[in-house]
């Protein structure tokens, strides 16, 4: 991911993301997930680690909120502010074995 | 398809729960009516009333167990919590809303009874929706685990094997059938890193200790009096060599050389391939010794895509919690002593 954080950048690659790596069949810029039934729990859960790896932010317990992830645009503004926060990982995806 | 009718339980419904828990409890049907009258019925804190299921037409098709757990609050006595447990959606409903109108449910039911606070340790696939609306998570915390090769224990075995003596404190280590007096007597002993823990007696360990899908196995150290006892849970519908996990619930002791001890012969001895207790509350020494016992803590990382099946606790405020009362603080995880409990010992 570039430095730019412009938002349309953003949510083209959020939309890129549910459709082609979460086979989220259907999904629009304005589709409200979680009305539509499109994703589940696990589903969050799988969207969490798509988001994580693709843009190298880490989505906390204290993330959630029915808001942030509602819709496209919530979903990319939730990254922007979290590549703002320097968010983003070098840890690997694994939890930490000590 | 979603014209769900919720219900509470009542017994004309106990056949349609004993099979339709097949799915989770998987005792068959007299192993699951025998667990559906200890969890719920013989409970010491709380009776079957707010167990809730969903029904479309005549067709059982959801269920969410609350069963009552009891709890020493600093300045306030002894307080029962109700839990969530034994939540189950049938295959067809899953996705959809069913879950959460249950629980949306139930909590109104609470609130109209003034019941302040729904605890639960489960690991809910629903868990991030659970936290996107309205749940707090208190954790989560880490667990060790230690791999071994799979040891049996057949039915009797446990308490004929021999005792040995611990190798750091020279107590005798003793495994025994049942829980013992002893055992409650010492866990009061113990001095509290929080001010709400779980109450521990003697009630409470005979209730625990009569979970007819359970296999329970008892360490007890004695060294001119008892000094320490660990007890480890055991899923009764797995073999010994099968994937579930062997839990150590807990584990008390007088000094860091017998716990240590207790926890060395429970790995060496436990049945099963895996071991595993939660790493939390403990002494800082036995915390650092879990490494030499075998027992390799997994940390939260932090990231809840990672930690998702690490203990947590999360809890939803139902509304009717006195903001000036010590349970308005329940959601800090600085208030909570978590030794004694274990999700694995309530199931």
């Amino acid at each position: 991911m570039s430095g730019s954080h412009d938002v349309q950048d953003v949510a083209r690659t959020v939309l890129d993301c549910l459709r082609n790596k979460l086979f989220l069949d259907g999904v629009t810029a304005d589709t409200h997930l979680i009305e539509s039934g499109l994703i589940d729990s696990v589903g969050f859960i799988r969207m969490f680690v798509v988001l994580e790896e693709e843009f190298g932010i880490e989505v906390t317990a204290r993330d959630l909120s029915l808001e942030r992830f509602q819709n496209v645009g919530s979903i990319s503004r939730f990254v922007i502010e979290k590549l703002a926060e320097g968010g983003g990982s070098d840890k690997p995806a694994e939890a930490v074995r000590a | 398809m979603n014209d769900y009718r919720i219900t509470t339980y009542e017994p004309r419904h106990r056949g349609a729960v004993v099979e339709f828990q097949q799915m989770l409890w998987q005792g068959g049907a007299a192993g699951n009516s025998a667990y559906l009258d200890w969890k719920f019925g013989a409970n010491p804190y709380l009776d079957d009333r707010y167990v809730t299921l969903a029904w479309q037409e005549s067709e059982l098709v959801g269920m969410l167990g609350v069963f009552g757990s009891c709890w020493e609050v600093d300045g306030h006595g002894r307080v029962m919590l109700p839990c969530l447990a034994d939540t189950v959606v049938a295959p067809a409903h899953r996705g959809g809303p069913l879950f959460g109108r249950m629980l949306e449910w139930l909590v109104e039911r609470l609130r109209a009874d003034e019941v302040p606070w729904l605890l639960d340790f489960g690991d809910q696939p629903a868990g991030p929706a659970m936290l996107m609306s309205g749940w707090t998570a208190v954790g989560p915390w880490p667990v060790a685990v230690a791999e071994r090769e799979v040891l049996g224990s057949g039915e009797g075995e446990w308490s004929a094997r021999e005792a040995v003596r611990g190798s750091r404190s020279g107590a005798t280590i003793t495994p025994v059938a049942t829980s013992l007096p002893e055992m409650p007597a010492l866990a009061a002993e113990t001095r509290s890193r929080g001010s709400v823990r779980v109450v521990r007696d003697e009630e409470y360990f005979r209730w625990r200790s009569r979970n007819p899908l359970a296999r329970y196995f008892h360490l007890v150290a004695e060294e001119q009096g008892t000094v320490g006892y660990l007890i480890a849970h055991r899923t009764a519908v797995d073999t010994d060599d099968g994937p579930t996990p062997t839990t150590i619930v807990e584990c008390e002791a007088l000094d860091d050389d017998v716990w240590r001890d207790l926890v060395e012969a429970a790995v060496a001895t436990l049945p099963g391939k895996v071991v595993t207790m939660w790493v939390r509350d403990l002494a800082p020494a036995r915390e650092q010794s879990l490494a030499s016992l075998g027992l390799s803590p997994t940390r939260p990382s932090g990231r809840l895509s990672q930690d998702i099946h690490l203990p947590k606790l999360v809890m939803r405020s139902t509304g009717v919690v006195d903001d000036a009362g010590p349970l308005a603080t329940l959601t800090s995880p600085d208030v909570w002593d978590m030794r004694g409990v274990s999700g694995r010992g309530w199931r």
